[in-house]
């Protein structure tokens, strides 16, 4: 398997039951997927157990992708944007049950992400709703078009681009509580963080 | 003396410079758990119609094709009402029990479907 094999090309070879070539998909863009899904959900665990759940279903599918409508990834992303809606309306449920048992509303508890997350990220996370800042991390760290956003989270590209919009004034309006609107001279963020960016940009 | 507030380009040059810092990979663990448990794939040309929400709508429609040119044909002799064991007998034949009996008015003797002996063992 070489790293010059493309999407196009592993998800097909996946498509014929080649399982080392699932494996370098998962490889790939296993990062991305998981980065995404502990933005989603309350535990460690909770993301380890939907990624596993994402990549079973993305192998028993691998013929429902359509490089047409979008790259490899943004495919799995919406597997397991599925996957995180159907185990958050499982949660809201059972938050809602616990609720009119105990007393007075349970609140929404942090991503599993928000400890962990440094820095602007870490702010994202802490300020912003869970899907306002996985709308954010898919925009602004993996570069997916508001249109395949929309796809990931069920919503409508319009409903994204103003999500999107709402998510930035709410985190510049943080930093000037915060005092650190002048990080905005920055150019690439602090000495660690520079060049990170690797052209994603 | 008044801080400039942060504009949307700036913060979003903040957000792709840092990303790394936002970036969680899954445990070498739980993907090799993943791999290792992936089931096998279905390699057969009709599993593989059958995999796909098209092969299913088109396996469906052949078959609803087969049944209306059968039944048009007339060959086979459907009574008005249609009880299952009608169509099964119009399908395969004259359903025999085990006694040789022919089943009669659509009605299948219940141990000409059931082998002799089933249910043997069972009390109530």
């Amino acid at each position: 398997m070489s790293a010059s094999d493309s999407d196009l090309d592993l998800a097909s070879r996946a498509c014929d039951g080649d399982r080392a070539a699932f494996a370098e998909i998962v490889g790939r863009h296993g990062t991305s997927v998981f980065s995404f899904l502990i933005r989603r959900v309350e535990t460690v665990q909770d993301a380890e157990d939907m990624f596993q759940a994402t990549c079973l279903r993305a192998w028993m599918r691998m013929e429902e992708f359509d490089p047409r409508r979008g790259s490899l990834l943004a495919w799995l992303l919406v597997i397991a944007g599925s996957q995180a809606r159907d185990a958050a309306r499982v949660s809201r449920r059972w938050r809602r049950a616990a609720s009119t048992r105990g007393s007075g509303a349970v609140a929404e508890p942090p991503p599993a992400a928000a400890a962990s997350t440094a820095w602007i990220w870490g702010l994202v996370e802490r300020t912003l709703t869970r899907e306002q800042a996985s709308a954010v991390w898919l925009r602004y760290a993996e570069d997916l078009t508001p249109s395949q956003i929309a796809r990931v989270l069920g919503r409508t590209p319009v409903g994204v681009r103003v999500m999107l919009m709402r998510a930035l004034a709410r985190v510049r309006a943080e930093l000037a509580r915060e005092g650190r609107s002048d990080l905005a001279d920055l150019e690439s963020g602090p000495d660690e963080c520079r060049g990170l960016n690797g052209g994603r940009s | 003396m008044r801080e400039r507030p942060m504009d949307d380009d700036a913060l979003i040059r903040q957000l792709r410079a840092q990303r790394s810092l936002g970036v969680r990979s899954p445990d070498d663990e739980v993907v090799r758990r993943v791999l290792e448990r992936l089931p096998a794939r279905a390699q057969s040309p009709v599993a593989v119609v059958l995999w796909t929400r098209v092969g299913w709508l088109a396996a469906g429609l052949a078959a609803a094709v087969v049944v209306t040119v059968w039944l048009s044909s007339g060959s086979p002799r459907v009574p008005r009402s249609i009880s299952a064991a009608s169509v099964l007998s119009a399908a395969v034949g004259p359903l025999t029990t085990s006694t040789g009996q022919v089943g009669r008015g659509g009605r299948v003797p219940l141990d000409a479907v059931v082998p002799r002996g089933f249910g043997q063992g069972f009390s109530r």
